[in-house]
């Protein structure tokens, strides 16, 4: 815990006690009012209301410091505590309620407004918060002044203490302003219920798992407070109806609820959401580390299948030419005292096989390693490879200088694996091959005009693949009749490490 | 007449300068084949004295085909590997000596034929 939090933790406890004290004593002071229709069901529900806003917002607070909504559902719960004290048979305390006695709605307006983010967003936005705080501290307020409690008509004030904030009498005034305040706020209530269900409904579905308790919760509230309103407007006999304003009461009451089931859910939703998110990512590892398991398991095996490969051409090539030189010469040998001519015919037969033989096996050095391209570099050993290709093969490359070995030698075997296929299975009768570096990479393209159908599962072609792969390069094969396409990207940067 | 001599061996080079060594030494070389099957039909057509066998054929393994040559048909095995490579006895695959390539010559197939 930082020392900042632990500074707000502190001040948030103080808070909270003042806030239960407050909220203690006016509900004290409304169960015992003479003044109040229903005390304990004021009371009880000032009570429910002001604690609900008070542990929620300190909690909010507490949670998200920077989001207002917190001091907002705090501070809501002060101005309850205050309005309560309407009930008060007391002046002064009578007076402080009877100018509080809308500011809760303020709070909570602006609060349902800025849900979630605690930021007024639009114009629109401002307006209401705006009309709230105005209608609900100042237009609401205003007519205390004119209220004289102790004269007013029979039933609408019985038992009321004294107003001290009362500067002249003017029943009729004070009437006209609640009467029009009550009118214009039906009409904006109605606007922002119906602006709420659309945000709502028009909200995706992540927004609506974690907002949708506050915004109903919230519609609700605002409609049964512009309904209490509406059907106050014209007081029956000069009586409030008090039954839909302590229903509204109770539809504020949930507003707190609303938020904890909000954050408890997005809670939830965002536990669902990681542990989602960590199974793919398991299995996207997994495929990997198969993919890889396999790769390398196929490399040691082309490994294995090249060596077998190598001493099958040596057994079947060099060495049964040398083993019959070896034998022709012992027989040229045993014919030179008796049969000389015979002896010099072998001989000449002898050094043509033998020339044979060194071709064989510089080619076959060449298949294991070429040495043009340790010597001479990529460029010049895929001249000489296009040079040796049965086909016409065009070669266009922009490199200059020397690549990192294991680059070299991948996007050879990439150009001669491909131009044996060509030759061996394309029919065709050209090929192009073209080298360039790209963006940190070096990019080999062979392409001919053949008949295509090169299966890229094949053996040669997935020992490129994973020959590529070892490098962390790229490897596509595109192959349709009109001819076949093979390309590899290979980092250069990262094969220098 | 000399000793009557059937070659089989893949390597058509191989088979030439066999051929060339053994006639030369005064062996009869009747025959030659290039795979197993080649192989047993010309030993079991000619009936010759000596079989010079590859161990290692594009069709099968030399040492087999070398049990199934019976009658007076003497066989020698013959490979450009070693004589460890080999494995087995060669008395125990029904030939009379193993001879590796490089070391062919008509005294070499006198001696284990003998």
């Amino acid at each position: 815990v930082s020392p900042a939090n632990k500074s707000l933790r502190r001040a948030l406890v103080a808070i909270g006690i003042a806030g239960f004290i407050s909220s203690v004593v006016s509900g004290i002071i409304i169960f015992s009012s003479d003044l109040a229709d229903d005390p304990a069901v004021m009371g009880v529900l000032t009570l429910i209301v002001s604690w609900s806003f008070l542990a929620t917002g300190l909690y909010t607070w507490d949670r998200r410091p920077d989001n207002l909504i917190g001091p907002l559902m705090v501070a809501g719960s002060f101005a309850w505590s205050l309005a309560g004290l309407g009930a008060s048979d007391s002046s002064w305390p009578f007076a402080v309620g009877m100018t509080f006695n809308s500011v809760p709605f303020a709070f909570v307006i602006h609060m349902i407004v800025v849900f979630p983010s605690g930021k007024v967003k639009s114009g629109y936005e401002r307006f209401m918060v705006s009309y709230a705080y105005a209608a609900g501290c100042v237009v609401a307020a205003f007519p205390t002044v004119f209220l004289d409690t102790l004269h007013a008509p029979k039933d609408e004030c019985t038992g009321c203490p004294a107003n001290p904030l009362l500067i002249t009498s003017n029943e009729g005034l004070a009437n006209a302003i609640f009467f029009a305040l009550s009118l214009v706020s039906v009409f904006v209530l109605a606007h922002l219920t119906v602006h709420m269900v659309r945000r709502a409904r028009s909200a995706s579905a992540e927004e609506r798992r974690r907002n949708a308790p506050v915004w109903w919760a919230g519609a609700a509230t605002l409609f049964l407070l512009g309904a209490s309103l509406f059907t106050n407007l014209t007081p029956e006999d000069g009586s409030y109806d008090d039954g839909l304003y302590y229903v509204a009461m109770l539809a504020i009451a949930s507003v707190p609820y609303a938020f904890w089931a909000g954050l408890v859910r997005s809670r939830l939703g965002e536990a669902a959401e990681v542990e989602a998110e960590n199974v793919r990512l398991d299995a996207e590892l997994q495929a990997r580390l198969d993919e890889l398991r396999e790769s390398r398991a196929r490399i040691v095996e082309a490994g294995y299948t090249a060596r077998r490969q190598l001493e099958r051409d040596l057994h079947d090539g060099a060495q049964q030419r040398l083993v019959a030189l070896a034998l022709d010469l012992r027989l040229a040998r045993s014919r030179l005292p008796d049969r000389p001519e015979e002896a010099a015919q072998l001989l000449e037969v002898l050094s043509e096989d033998l020339a044979r033989a060194t071709e064989e096996l510089r080619t076959l050095a060449r298949g294991i390693h070429p040495a043009v391209l340790s010597d001479r570099g990529l460029s010049q050993a895929l001249d000489a490879l296009a040079s040796r290709a049965p086909l016409p093969v065009a070669i266009e490359s922009d490199l200059s200088g020397r690549l990192p070995e294991r680059v070299e030698a991948a996007a050879y075997f990439v150009v001669s694996e491909a131009l044996t296929n060509v030759s061996r299975h394309a029919a065709a009768d050209r090929a192009d091959v073209g080298v360039h570096r790209d963006n940190g990479s070096l990019v080999v393209e062979v392409r001919d005009n053949g008949r295509g159908g090169a299966d890229p599962q094949g053996s040669g072609l997935r020992g490129l693949a994973d020959r590529v792969a070892a490098l962390d390069g790229r490897f596509e094969v595109r192959s349709a009749p009109g001819g076949t396409t093979i390309r590899a990207t290979l980092p250069v940067r990262a094969a220098s490490r | 007449m000399g000793t009557s001599v059937l070659i089989v061996d893949d390597h058509a080079g191989f088979r030439a300068s066999a051929r060339r060594m053994l006639e030369a030494g005064g062996f009869d070389v009747v025959a030659e084949a290039a795979d197993c099957a080649g192989g047993l039909d010309a030993a079991g057509a000619l009936h010759p004295d000596v079989v010079l066998l590859d161990v290692q054929l594009p069709d099968g393994d030399g040492r087999e085909l070398a049990s199934r040559i019976d009658g007076p048909t003497r066989v020698v095995l013959t490979s450009s590997r070693s004589r460890a490579e080999l494995g087995e006895d060669p008395e125990e695959l029904g030939a009379c000596g193993f001879v590796p390539k490089d070391e062919l010559s008509a005294a070499s197939i006198r001696e284990l034929t003998r």
